[in-house]
């Protein structure tokens, strides 16, 4: 039921003056009697309905919305605002300031926004407030305060909307800390990828060093080991008829020694230039290599009655000269370490997704499983050399090779039936 | 050629009496009839090209063997010198050594070696080494300093 008395109550809060007919007749002197009552049916209907559309947005509004005077007190408040002033009814906040419901500082702070407005006529828009709630609790909101004129452009009062912008906030402030932490490990990830580069080039270094020592000292021990070796041979030579035969085993045995330290000296030498890019990257076709290494060792495999089966191989970018002491060195060993009638070596090639997969696989001797780990280092045997002659540096060359290629060396193996060496050659590398 | 007659002077440049003995002995059981002379070192080396000092009366060698580790002046540096040198050049000069590295056989050839021998370990297969640098050098080459000392 529309009343002239909630229509005034509707206007009140703002012109703070009843809207009596007093004064309207006073404001409409020129309108003539009967059309003054049509005209102010219309303003009355015209006034209700902005009423109930204004209710139905200030009722409805998750936001907060606020009238106040020009000294900041509130004369209107909506539902929202009422529950966050912690108010039952939206009346009880009216004459109240926001020192009645918020903490100091705030109050002060937007009273000191709300005297600016009054003062200047200009609004404040989407300001942050941290506001503390009547349950206590503490949002972010976003506020626009715009002033209210009269038709003489005075400031009356000011209305309000605060939209909580917490959740937003604290989205952003996520965001902003993942984007921190997001950055810190950033730098972090940069900065260990900067020491493992340092440490990559040290170690590359060292190894670089490693070898030409190696290298050099190898060069230098033959010297002292030609002399030793020279000098035994002068002593069989020139001082045959006064050595008993005790005193000449002894040259002979000084003799074997300095051969074999030759062979171990040479083995290092081999080891060392592994790494060492003497020669160039090239196509080879690993089935012709085959044939090549297969007469390289006819002497041996006829010697041994061995049998070499070499399945279809691929042709792959490598330095020929590695690759080839490779496929030398294990198939020599499927050779010599074998008891079989007929030694036979199996050569074949597995070509997967990222590499090569090469397998050796013979019928020979086979290792101990508690070996499998020692074979591949230098100097390792498992036999005397009066059993299998050797240095033990033909596997650790052997996985230096494949390992400068980029790939693996590992061995299966039945004790007594034979032994696979398999390696892998990445495509993409080198 | 009417061997045991005439001689040709071979100079070996070495510091290790080991080596030098080694070599004489190699010289002497291959029954080389050409005359070895010995310097020490790489300073001595060059007195001796040059005929400096004790070497005034030196003869020109017809062939050097020249070991590369030596202290003060090594052998490469031996190398550069005489094959810097307009009238020394001519003499050819083998580089006999413990090294078989890749690095020093390159750098032996770039400054102008004839030839580059890795001493053998054995005894037997040096001697066989040192016959077959006389035999190659001065019976089926011609050098271009002859007996006497004179470059021809």
């Amino acid at each position: 039921m529309v009343t002239q008395e909630s229509a005034e109550w509707l206007v009140y809060p703002l012109i703070k003056k009843p809207l009596t007919s007093k004064s309207t007749g006073k404001n409409a002197k020129s309108v003539k009697p009967e059309n003054k009552k049509v005209s102010e049916v219309l303003n009355f209907l015209n006034l209700k309905a902005d009423s109930l559309y204004l209710s139905a947005l200030m009722d409805n509004i998750p936001d907060t919305i606020y009238f106040k005077d020009t000294k900041s007190n509130f004369t209107r408040i909506n539902k929202a605002q009422t529950t966050v002033l912690g108010l039952k009814d939206p009346k009880e906040a009216e004459g109240k300031s926001d020192f009645d419901f918020f903490t100091p500082e705030h109050s002060q702070d937007a009273f000191n926004d709300e005297q600016e407005i009054v003062k200047t006529g200009n609004p404040v828009i989407n300001k942050v407030e941290r506001i503390r709630r009547a349950d206590g609790e503490f949002r972010w909101v976003s506020a626009t305060k715009v002033p209210i004129k009269d038709e003489n452009s005075q400031v009356i009062g000011i209305v309000g909307v605060s939209r909580d912008i917490t959740v937003l906030r604290q989205m952003e402030e996520n965001l902003k800390k993942t984007n921190e932490e997001l950055d810190k490990r950033f730098r972090e990830l940069q900065e260990l990828q900067q020491q493992l580069k340092t440490s990559n080039e040290l170690l590359q270094q060292s190894n670089t060093d490693l070898e030409n020592y190696t290298y050099v000292v190898s060069h230098d021990l033959k010297t002292p080991l030609r002399a030793i070796r020279s000098f035994s041979t002068f002593l069989l030579e020139d001082y045959h008829d006064k050595l008993d035969e005790t005193g000449q085993e002894f040259l002979k045995r000084i003799e074997n020694a300095t051969t074999h330290m030759n062979e171990l000296i040479e083995s290092l030498l081999v080891l060392s230039r592994v790494g060492r890019k003497f020669t160039e990257i090239e196509k080879v076709n690993l089935n012709s290599l085959l044939d090549e290494i297969i007469i390289d060792l006819k002497p041996i495999i006829e010697n041994r009655n061995g049998k070499i089966v070499v399945n279809k191989l691929p042709e792959i970018n490598v330095q020929r000269v590695w690759i080839k002491e490779l496929f030398m060195n294990l198939i020599d060993n499927g050779l010599k370490y074998n008891k079989s009638p007929v030694p036979k070596i199996e050569i074949s090639c597995e070509e997967r997704a990222e590499d090569y997969l090469f397998k050796i696989a013979d019928n020979g001797i086979g290792i101990e499983e508690k070996y499998l780990n020692r074979i591949f280092k230098l100097f390792e045997r498992l036999h005397s050399s009066e059993e299998y002659e050797g240095t033990g540096a033909g596997l650790a060359i052997c996985k230096r090779i494949v390992e400068n290629f980029g790939g693996k060396i590992w061995v299966e193996s039945i004790f007594g039936k034979g032994s696979s060496f398999l390696f892998t050659k990445p495509k993409n590398s080198q | 050629m009417s061997k045991g007659s005439m001689k040709y002077q071979i100079l070996l440049v070495e510091d290790n009496p080991d080596d030098v003995l080694i070599t004489k002995r190699a010289i002497a059981k291959c029954k080389i009839v050409n005359k070895l002379f010995v310097v020490n070192n790489g300073e001595e080396a060059l007195k001796y090209f040059r005929k400096e000092g004790e070497y005034k009366d030196s003869f020109t060698p017809s062939l050097v063997l020249l070991d590369l580790k030596m202290p003060k002046l090594d052998g490469f540096e031996v190398l550069k010198e005489i094959k810097d040198d307009k009238n020394l050049r001519i003499i050819p000069i083998i580089v006999l050594t413990s090294s078989g590295r890749g690095e020093d056989i390159d750098k032996a050839y770039k400054l102008g070696c004839n030839s580059y021998i890795v001493k053998p370990i054995k005894f037997e297969d040096f001697i066989k080494t040192i016959e077959e640098v006389d035999h190659y050098w001065f019976e089926i080459s011609k050098t271009p300093v002859n007996q006497s000392g004179e470059i021809t």
